[in-house]
C-alpha cells in the first residue's frame, strides 16, 4: 500500500503511545527507513507487519487495531492534502460511502498504482447495505472503523453491523449500516 | 448546441461586435451573475496579454491567455478563438496552482470539466508539495539521526581517552610501589646484607605491598561504581556515634602531624537514629578527614555535622574543615577525577591512590548527595558532604556497629574451613583461633559437603571458590541441597562481580576477598557487612 497508510499509522501511534513505542514497534517489524514516503507503493507486508508489531508490543487484538485505525484515518485523511476531495465527495455517511469508489477513482491520480478497494451501496429501508470488495485479507473491521470515523466526519451516529464476511465464502464482506444525524 | 458548449466549455466567454459579453459557461455564469451584457473588459482584465482595447483581444487569438476577474484573485488561462459567427470566444478554465487556490477561489473541483485535466494539475501540483513534505521530513530525520550518531562517537572517543589516561596512571601508580618491592627484594637475595638493612628492606616491601592492596581496592571500589554494581545498603544505625568513630579513629594521625582534631555537633537529637548507608557515609568521611589530616600540618581540622528536617526525612551536611595548604582554583576543577594529585611529591610521602575523592564523590551521588568544596590556597579547604537519609523507625539505635571491644569475639564460633591452599588455610585459621573460634579445616568441596553435615555442625563456613573437584559454588549449593543452614561465607581472591553474584545464587551469606585482615574476618564470620558493599 501507498506510504500514506504508513504513515498515518505512524501519526496514530505516535499521537496515542508515544514516539519510543513507535520506534519499538518499527524496529520490530524490520523497517529500517527513516520515514515513510507518501506516494511510494510499499509492499502490503510492510503494513501487516507494523499492525502484527503493534498488536504484540500493546497486547491488543489486531482486529481492534485496525478498527482504531479506521477511525483514526478519516480524521488524518481530511487534515491531509485529499481531504477537500473526500469532503467534496458527499454530505452525509450515505452519500460519502455511495461515492467512495469515485473518490478513490479521483485519488488515483496522485496514487497511480492504486489498487483501491471497491465498495458498492444499495439502499435497504432506513439503513444501507455496504459490501466491501477487496484483494486484501482480513480488513474487515478496518472497515468498521472507517465508515465509524465517515460518522464522526458528518456529525452522525453510526451503527455498523457485519451481516457476511468473506470467511463464509462470500465474494465480499458486507456491512449494514445506520446514521442518524446526532441532535 | 449551446448546452454542448456550456457542458464542454463551463468557463466560456463570448464577446460581441461592441466589446459586451454575449454569454458565458456555466461556471462562470454562477461566479459572476451579473455580468452578461457588460464590457468585457470591465469585467476581466488580461494579464497576459495586457488588453488596452478590444483589439488587443483581436490580436491575440492563438496566443496562450491568463485572465483575471477583476476584483478576485480568480485567474483564468486559455486562448480566444474567432466563431464561425464571427464572434470572439474565449475558451479556458481557472488557472490552478495547487488544491489550496481551488479553496481559496470561489470555484470548485465540480466547475470544471470532466475533460479538463486541470483540476488533475492541481492534484498533481499538491502531490508535488506533499513530495516537498516528505523530503523534508526524510532530510531532518537523517539529520537528527546523524547528529545523535555523531555526538554518541564523540562521547565514545572522549570516553576511550578517558580510558587511556586511565590506564597510563594506572600503570605509574602501580610500577612505583612495585619497583620497590622487586628492587627491595632483589637486595634481600644478598646473603651479606646486614640485619637493619634486612629488616629495613622487609619493611619497604610490606609498606608497598599495602599501598599496591590498597590501590588495587580503591581500582576495584572505582570500577563497581562506573559498572553500577555497587549497592547501597539500608541500616538503622547512630549518626553521633557514626562520626565519633570517625573522629576517633583519625585521631591518632592527625595528632601524628600536629593537627588538631575537633568534632561540631549540630544534630537535632531527633536525628541521630537514621536509616542508610552508614558504612559508606563513614567511607567518604574517613576519606574527606584523611586528606585533611594528609595537607595539613601543625594546624587543626574540624568536623561540623548539621542535619536539618527535609519534610520526611533528614538533609545531613558534614564539613570537614582544615587549615592546610589549599587548592589553587585552576585545579579545583580535576579534584574529583581519579589521580588527579594535586602534588604527587606530597602523596607518595604520605599514601594515597589518587581515587580516593573520585571514589568519594561517586558514593555521595550514589548516596543521593554530593561533595562541595570551596577552598583558598594557604589558609585552607572545606570539603562538605551532602546527603539525605530516612529517620529510623525505632527510636534505639540498631545496628550500630561500635569497634569490637572483645579479644575474642568468635568465641565458641565453630568454622569449618575450606580451602586448598595450606598457607592461606594457615593464615585464617591462626586468624579464627585468636579470635576464639573452634576450626575444621578441609581442602576441597566434597570433604567439605560432607563435614558440613558432620556431628560438629559448623556455625560458619568459610568457603574458598576456587577448589580441586568440585568448586566452591558447587559445593555450596550441595550443602544447601541438603538443608544446612549454617552461615556460608564465600572467600575468593578474584574480585570479580560475577563470582559474586554467583555465590549469592548459590547460597552464601557474605562475601570476601582474600587477602582479609582479621577485623573483616571476624565481621564476615559474625555476620556483619564489610565495609565498602
Ligand atoms: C482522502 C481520503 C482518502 C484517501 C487519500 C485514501 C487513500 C487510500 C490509499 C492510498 C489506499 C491504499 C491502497 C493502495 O495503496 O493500493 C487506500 C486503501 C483503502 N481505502 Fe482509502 N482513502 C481515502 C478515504 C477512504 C475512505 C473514507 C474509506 C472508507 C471506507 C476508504 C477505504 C479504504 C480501504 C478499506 C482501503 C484498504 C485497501 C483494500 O481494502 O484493499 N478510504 N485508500
Amino acid at each position: 500500500m501507498y506510504g500514506m497508510v504508513n504513515q498515518a499509522l505512524e501519526s496514530l501511534v505516535t499521537e496515542r503511545f508515544g514516539a519510543d513505542v513507535w520506534t519499538t514497534v518499527r524496529q520490530k517489524a524490520g523497517i529500517t527507513d527513516p520515514a515513510f514516503i507518501t506516494m511510494k507503493q510499499y509492499p502490503d507486508e510492510v503494513t501487516y507487519s507494523l499492525a502484527g508489531a503493534l498488536s504484540e508490543h500493546l497486547q491488543a487484538p489486531i482486529p481492534d487495531l485496525l478498527r482504531a485505525f479506521g477511525v483514526y484515518w478519516v480524521a488524518y485523511a481530511q487534515r491531509g492534502p485529499w481531504g477537500k476531495i473526500m469532503l467534496a465527495s458527499g454530505g452525509s455517511t450515505y452519500e460519502l460511502l455511495a461515492s467512495l469508489d469515485a473518490m478513490h477513482a479521483r485519488i488515483a491520480i496522485s496514487f497511480p498504482e492504486l489498487k483501491p478497494p471497491s465498495f458498492k451501496v444499495h439502499r435497504d429501508g432506513d439503513a444501507v447495505v455496504v459490501d466491501y470488495h477487496s484483494h486484501r485479507p482480513g480488513l474487515a473491521p478496518f472497515v468498521v472503523g472507517l465508515i465509524e470515523g465517515i460518522g464522526t466526519l458528518f456529525g452522525e451516529t453510526v451503527t455498523v453491523e457485519q451481516i457476511a464476511s468473506k470467511d463464509g465464502g462470500v465474494p465480499a464482506d458486507s456491512f449494514r449500516v445506520w446514521a442518524k444525524k446526532a441532535s | 448546441m449551446r448546452d454542448l458548449i456550456d457542458e464542454l466549455f463551463p468557463f466560456q466567454i463570448t464577446i460581441g461586435a461592441a466589446g459586451e459579453i454575449v454569454s458565458m459557461g456555466r461556471s462562470l455564469r454562477r461566479v459572476l451573475p451579473q455580468a452578461q451584457g457588460r464590457p468585457f473588459l470591465e469585467v476581466f482584465k488580461g494579464v497576459r496579454p495586457v488588453l488596452r482595447s478590444i483589439a488587443d483581444v483581436e490580436g491575440a487569438i492563438g496566443d496562450v491567455i491568463l485572465l483575471q476577474v477583476r476584483d478576485s484573485p480568480l485567474q483564468m488561462r486559455g486562448q480566444y478563438v474567432r466563431t464561425p459567427d464571427g464572434q470572439i470566444s474565449f475558451v479556458g478554465s481557472p488557472r490552478v496552482v495547487g488544491l489550496a487556490s481551488i479553496e481559496a477561489w470561489p470555484v470548485g473541483l465540480q466547475d470544471y470539466a470532466p475533460h479538463d485535466a486541470s483540476a488533475d494539475c492541481a492534484m498533481v501540483l499538491e502531490a508535488m508539495s506533499v513530495q516537498l513534505k516528505d523530503l523534508e521530513t526524510m532530510v531532518g530525520r537523517l539529520q537528527y539521526a546523524e547528529r545523535v550518531e555523531r555526538s554518541l562517537r564523540e562521547r565514545a572517543e572522549a570516553a576511550n581517552l578517558a580510558k587511556s589516561n586511565f590506564l597510563a596512571n594506572i600503570s605509574h601508580e602501580i610500577r612505583t610501589p612495585m619497583t620497590a618491592v622487586l628492587g627491595f627484594a632483589e637486595l634481600l637475595r644478598d646473603p651479606d646484607l646486614g640485619r637493619d638493612e634486612r629488616t629495613d628492606a622487609v619493611e619497604t616491601i610490606v609498606r608497598n605491598g599495602n599501598h599496591l592492596m590498597h590501590i588495587l581496592n580503591d581500582l576495584l571500589d572505582l570500577s563497581k561504581i562506573e559498572a553500577g554494581r555497587m549497592d547501597i545498603d539500608r541500616r538503622e544505625f547512630s549518626l553521633v556515634r557514626l562520626l565519633r568513630d570517625v573522629r576517633d579513629l583519625m585521631e591518632v594521625n592527625a595528632s601524628a602531624r600536629g593537627n588538631s582534631l575537633a568534632l561540631r555537633l549540630d544534630v537535632h537529637a531527633a536525628h541521630d537514629h537514621l536509616s542508610g548507608d552508614s558504612t559508606k557515609i563513614r567511607q567518604v568521611l574517613l576519606n574527606l578527614v584523611g586528606n585533611a589530616v594528609k595537607f595539613t600540618k601543625g594546624g587543626s581540622i574540624t568536623i561540623e555535622a548539621a542535619t536539618e528536617q527535609r519534610s520526611d526525612r533528614v538533609a545531613l551536611r558534614v564539613a570537614v574543615k582544615d587549615t592546610g595548604k589549599g587548592i589553587a582554583p585552576d585545579q579545583m576543577g580535576r579534584l574529583f577525577e581519579p589521580f588527579s594529585q594535586l602534588d604527587r611529591e606530597f602523596v607518595r610521602e604520605h599514601g594515597g591512590t589518587g581515587l580516593g575523592l573520585a571514589i568519594s564523590s561517586r558514593i555521595a551521588e550514589l548516596l543521593g548527595g554530593r561533595i562541595e568544596v570551596a577552598s583558598t590556597p594557604g589558609i585552607g579547604s572545606t570539603f562538605t558532604l551532602h546527603t539525605v537519609l530516612d529517620v529510623a523507625r525505632r527510636s534505639t539505635a540498631a545496628g550500630v556497629s561500635e569497634g569490637e571491644t572483645s579479644d575474642r569475639p568468635l568465641a565458641g564460633v565453630r568454622v569449618l574451613l575450606v580451602e586448598d591452599s595450606i598457607d592461606s588455610a594457615r593464615l585464617l585459621s591462626t586468624m579464627l583461633v585468636k579470635a576464639g573460634a573452634s576450626v575444621e579445616t578441609c581442602g576441597d568441596g566434597l570433604a567439605a559437603v560432607e563435614a558440613a553435615q558432620g556431628p560438629r555442625r559448623p556455625d560458619v563456613i568459610l568457603m574458598d571458590l576456587q577448589l580441586p573437584g568440585i568448586d566452591g559454588i558447587e559445593a555450596t549449593r550441595r550443602i544447601r541441597a541438603k538443608g544446612s543452614t549454617s552461615r556460608i561465607v564465600a572467600l575468593t581472591a578474584a574480585a570479580l562481580g560475577a563470582d559474586r553474584e554467583s555465590a549469592r545464587a548459590a547460597g552464601c551469606d557474605g562475601f570476601a576477598l582474600k587477602p582479609i585482615s582479621r577485623a573483616d574476618l571476624v565481621q564476615a564470620c559474625r555476620g556483619k557487612p564489610l565495609p565498602g558493599g
